[in-house]
């Protein structure tokens, strides 16, 4: 028999396997209802950034209407215009595509990279092992608020990605800066799970088939750590939308007149007395947000390893 | 034991090394330097900086040398470092009980002051090229008869730029036989004898280029934290951290308090009453203050109890500072206790809400740590053991549970401490509260690298000290962790 055919007869075992495993996840996470809640909220602010260049009433940047600032809501702009006459509804619509973005392409970088960093790290062993490891607790020794600040701040002139426009320069960079300090949480947790999976039978059997090394890391090593990543990478998408949108609170973010719910709370923090709705929803997108993820991450984690339930 | 807390603290220097290596680098070493916001600036070519005025500005903040040379004197300070032209003796000192010889070191040259004359005794070769048979430099105003006046511009080691008699520029060129006469260490100590290492450190030394290095900084290590660019031009930086410390630590304290006391108490409580309404109450909330953007929550916080209040003509709380400017407007909750500006319960009134904001993240996160910590204690055998002597519940919890459950609670709490302390950097931003958290948000606005650099040297060594500190206090608490 051919191994194509060997292929094609043990495939769909394979898929009957995968599909029940993961209805018999779902039917866990189902039961988590504030879970379910956040994906609904996250479902929502989705659709709302990918269909905010089609519903929202204005061009977030390019819409400026100067004869009608600091405008309060009314029925043209339901939360009013900024200090050039901009439609801050549209703002916060488009506000979610850039925070969103910012915050899967983070977690999705770091998470692979830590990852990838841990699974050899853990694999390996020895210097390699030791070399990673005395990286990350540095990494982790440094004050994480303070060096984003001072990073992104002297960055802020500098960065500039060839062939991007100039004003998505500085989200690219806290993109960048918020992947450096944030790939150590996903390094530690793959090089733990490597450390106890690098012995079991299962990769001995691989090794002993004649598996070469960086296929056993990714088709074992990091498949079989996946429940543990997925979990921790949800949450931190929650941290990643706060701390963004600190850092652009701050003014040493994403940089307007690119919105971002972080800057929209710096921008109109002068009017938190006179417009508060302003400043509100801003503010209650993030929060829901993150609210969201850190429930989802809960509802992970009870589905994907129901011993860690209390 | 000891060992391990040795082992520990080698490491933890070590690190401290390395981030201070890392936040030198980052902030000179970045593309275009430490001025290259300067560069930038405007758009109108009268305000823009000229590239020779930055050439000169880095040439004053000596960003001109290199970068290792840049560090070490960051780091150690650069009064000792040698100079273009250099006499080394050994000299008995009799200063202090030790009568020891110690090495000396005559700066020279590069220690010359701008503004500082030097008197030249040389022979024009070619016009504007004086090579220098001898030099002396004094304060202005002692000029020897007979000798030609010149004002240095620029020490180019092994060169000095001067100009003469105020309009014409000269170059004043040193070989190794030039004698020098050099201010502050004129007349030479009798004692010991002086050999001339101009040779080792020199312009035309080993040192070569790296000579002229010397300057009057003695180093952040030795306290010395220089100066202030922007935020407070020309003040010393640690005058300005020592007016904001005491702020920041009020802040800190009470909201580590806060956290502490109300948190651990409500995990306690929840996980001993688990599954009830509260302990639902108390797990939602720990999930909505982990998840809250603490700026935001602090803008509505003054929105409701500053403006809110006020509007409703409740007793509302002060909007931010410090302290009051003006006696409390009719009406305020400061008025009605009738507290005068910079009294204690001003100052109180105005840690209040900065307080509630900054403790949110830490009461949500530690009052769920202490919850599941609690939960597995409550699970093990002892604890079932206590209860089968029939021990009474309140003593089982308290004294047999929690005693247990604290331990990994005391680390969580000691690691985050600094957390807490760079988490002022939003609240105080917030709250226009005048610590070191918003002293760090103003330097870094505008580019005020000295105190960003110390900032962020003093919120790096807080992490690693603290890091230490709750691996030792583990190690020390828990007797089932053993260390070889």
């Amino acid at each position: 028999m051919s191994t194509a055919e060997l292929e094609l007869q043990v495939e769909p075992l394979l898929t009957t396997e995968a599909e029940s495993q993961f209805r018999v996840i779902w039917k866990r996470f189902r039961r988590h209802k504030l879970a379910m809640a956040g994906i609904v909220i996250i479902a929502f602010f989705i659709a709302m950034a990918i269909l905010a260049p089609f519903v929202a009433p204005y061009d977030p940047i390019r819409y400026q209407d100067l004869t009608n600032t600091n405008a309060p809501p009314s029925a043209e702009h339901p939360l009013g215009t900024d200090k050039i006459g901009r439609d801050i509804l549209s703002r916060l619509m488009f506000g979610a595509s850039i925070s969103l973005t910012v915050a899967f392409t983070v977690v999705l970088m770091s998470e692979t990279f830590g990852s990838i960093l841990g699974a050899i790290s853990g694999f390996y062993g020895g210097r390699v092992d030791n070399l990673v490891q005395r990286v990350t607790d540095f990494m982790l020794s440094l004050p994480l608020l303070p060096m984003l600040l001072a990073v992104s701040a002297i960055f802020k002139d500098q960065f500039a990605i060839p062939g991007l426009p100039r004003e998505w320069n500085s989200a690219a960079l806290i993109i960048v800066v918020l992947t450096v300090f944030g790939w150590m949480g996903a390094c530690r947790l793959v090089r733990g799970q490597v450390l106890s999976l690098r012995n079991q039978d299962f990769t001995e059997a691989a090794r002993a088939l004649g598996v070469g090394n960086r296929r056993i890391i990714l088709r074992h090593m990091i498949p079989n750590s996946l429940p543990p990543i997925i979990v921790n990478a949800t949450l931190a998408l929650g941290g990643v939308i706060v701390i963004e949108s600190a850092l652009s609170f701050l003014t040493f973010g994403v940089q307007p007149p690119v919105p971002t719910w972080g800057n929209m709370l710096a921008d109109y923090q002068a009017e938190l007395w006179s417009e508060p709705v302003k400043v509100f929803f801003p503010g209650l997108s993030i929060f829901l947000c993150a609210l969201a993820f850190n429930y989802i991450g809960d509802g992970l984690r009870d589905a994907l390893d129901p011993r860690l339930k209390r | 034991m000891t060992a391990y807390i040795i082992r520990r603290l080698i490491q933890a220097f070590f690190v401290v090394i390395a981030a201070t290596i890392v936040i030198f680098l980052l902030l000179n070493a970045a593309p275009g330097g430490p001025l290259s916001g300067l560069r930038i600036g405007s758009t109108d070519a009268k305000e823009r900086v000229s590239e020779a005025q930055i050439r000169q500005l880095e040439n004053l903040l000596g960003i001109d040398k290199p970068i290792g040379l840049q560090y070490l004197a960051w780091v150690i300070g650069d009064d000792w470092m040698g100079a273009d032209w250099m006499y080394a003796g050994l000299e008995r000192y009799p200063a202090s009980a030790k009568t020891a010889v110690r090495f000396w070191v005559d700066p020279g040259v590069a220690h010359i002051k701008p503004n500082y004359d030097i008197w030249v005794r040389g022979t024009e070769t070619t016009p504007g090229e004086i090579h220098a048979v001898y030099i002396e430099a004094k304060p202005r105003g002692q000029r020897p008869d007979d000798m030609l006046g010149a004002k240095v511009e620029k020490v180019l080691s092994p060169n000095l730029e001067v100009t003469v008699g105020g309009t014409r520029k000269a170059l004043i060129i040193t070989t190794p036989e030039t004698a020098f006469v050099i201010p502050g260490v004129d007349p030479r100590p009798e004692e010991g004898s002086w050999i001339n290492i101009s040779g080792l450190t020199g312009a035309y030394g080993l040192l070569g280029q790296w000579a002229g290095y010397h300057g009057e900084k003695a180093g952040v290590a030795r306290m010395d934290w220089g100066t202030s660019w922007s935020v407070a031009n020309g003040q010393p930086v640690s005058a300005i951290v020592e007016s904001r410390l005491s702020n920041t630590l009020v802040l800190m304290i009470s909201a580590t308090l806060l956290s502490l006391f109300v948190g651990i108490p409500i995990g306690v409580y929840s996980a001993v009453h688990q599954y009830s309404k509260a302990d639902y109450a108390i797990t939602t909330f720990s999930f909505f203050g982990t998840s809250m953007p603490v700026f935001w929550f602090g803008m509505m916080m003054i929105l409701v109890f500053s403006y809110g209040f006020r509007g409703l003509g409740l007793p509302f709380m002060p909007a931010g500072g410090v302290e009051s400017v003006r006696p409390a407007p009719e009406g305020s909750l400061l008025n009605l206790l009738g507290s005068q500006p910079g009294d204690l319960i001003d100052r109180f009134a105005h840690v209040i809400m900065p307080t509630i904001v900054l403790s949110l993240l830490y009461l949500a996160g530690w009052s769920r740590f202490t919850r599941s910590s609690m939960l597995e204690v409550l699970r093990q055998d002892y604890v079932r053991t206590a209860r089968a002597k029939g021990l009474r519940e309140r003593i089982v919890v308290y004294k047999h549970a929690l005693r247990n459950a604290l331990i990994p609670v005391v680390t969580v709490v000691v690691l985050q401490i600094p957390g807490i302390f760079a988490g002022a950097i939003l609240t105080e931003t917030v709250f226009n509260y005048k610590g070191m958290g918003r002293l760090y948000f103003e330097s870094l606005g505008r580019s005020d690298w000295p105190l960003v650099m110390i900032i962020l040297l003093i919120f790096t060594v807080l992490t690693v000290l603290s890091t230490l500190l709750g691996d030792i206090l583990y190690t020390m608490i828990d007797p089932r962790i053993r260390f070889h």
